[in-house]
């Protein structure tokens, strides 16, 4: 392996770290292949004379983990903890305003849910009510018009009144439930459209 | 059943229900002469009963008990 192919493969290999970082354990080898080659070695023999590539950048690596990994100091544990301390108004607030943005787009999106739903949820209780005041007047006139015929004739009228009340708003509910389902599908679509447009964006 | 058929049908049904109802209801006001006294509620208030008329005016509900209304439409009484 030539000298121009050790570097290069190693540079490939070395690629997760930072540039600054590569480039200097590169000129590191590439100074010790020179030294080999001074002392009167060819230049594959001086890449052989190293070892391969692979296991060089292997070991590299391994080093870089355990530099990262050195515990911090107590002084800079304290720092960082007064700093964190006294920093608390600003990095608190900013918390603290991201937390109210979130949580106010979050019920902005409810809200606009709950908007949606409001026509057919009031035309379904409407059924509802129909449905309750139809029975009980229909049956209670059976009762009342031996007692006052008038009021009878009347409760009866209003049951089948309900009845009709009933019929019509379920009709209504069920017509307007249909199309708010692709309302909220197209609403939760375009929702979902632009959040994953924010996150790509991101990236 | 088509979907068109049903909501027709339910439009005709509905249309039928308030019509009769509101000719039975102009029946009976008629036939107390159209005068709230005729049709007021008389003793213990019944669950039953949906249609109430007096003097403050004449509202349709039901009132489980004294105070205590299930529904209502055109006001409460007092």
């Amino acid at each position: 392996m030539s000298k121009e192919e050790f570097l290069g493969s190693l540079n490939r290999l070395l690629k997760s770290l930072g540039k600054s970082e590569r480039e200097k354990s590169l000129s590191y080898y590439n100074e010790i292949i020179d030294d080999y080659m001074e002392d009167g070695y060819t230049e594959e023999e001086a890449v052989e004379q190293i070892g391969s590539p692979g296991q060089i950048a292997q070991e590299i690596l391994k080093e870089q983990q355990t530099q990262m990994k050195t515990p911090m100091s107590r002084g800079m544990k304290g720092l960082i903890a007064v700093l964190l301390v006294l920093g608390f108004p600003l990095w608190g607030s900013l918390v603290l305003a991201g937390f109210c943005l979130v949580l106010s787009a979050v019920l902005l999106v409810l809200s606009a849910y709950i908007v949606i739903w409001c026509i057919p949820i009031c035309t379904g209780a409407v059924s509802v009510a129909g449905l309750i005041l139809s029975v009980v007047s229909m049956g209670g006139a059976a009762v009342i018009i031996f007692q006052n015929s008038a009021a009878g004739v009347i409760q009866l009228g209003v049951g089948m009144s309900s009845a009709g009340i009933f019929i019509l708003a379920g009709l209504l509910t069920w017509i307007l439930g249909q199309y708010f389902v692709k309302v909220t599908v197209r609403f939760s679509k375009w929702l979902a459209g632009i959040i994953t447009g924010m996150r790509r964006k991101k990236l | 059943m088509k979907i068109r058929n049903l909501k027709k049908k339910c439009l005709i049904m509905s249309a039928v229900f308030l019509i009769i109802g509101s000719v039975l209801t102009g029946a009976g006001w008629s036939m107390a002469d159209f005068k709230a006294e005729n049709v007021k509620e008389e003793g213990k208030p019944k669950w039953y009963r949906t249609f109430y008329a007096d003097e403050q005016g004449a509202w349709i509900g039901i009132q489980v008990k004294k105070g205590v209304y299930l529904l209502t439409f055109g006001g409460t009484r007092e």
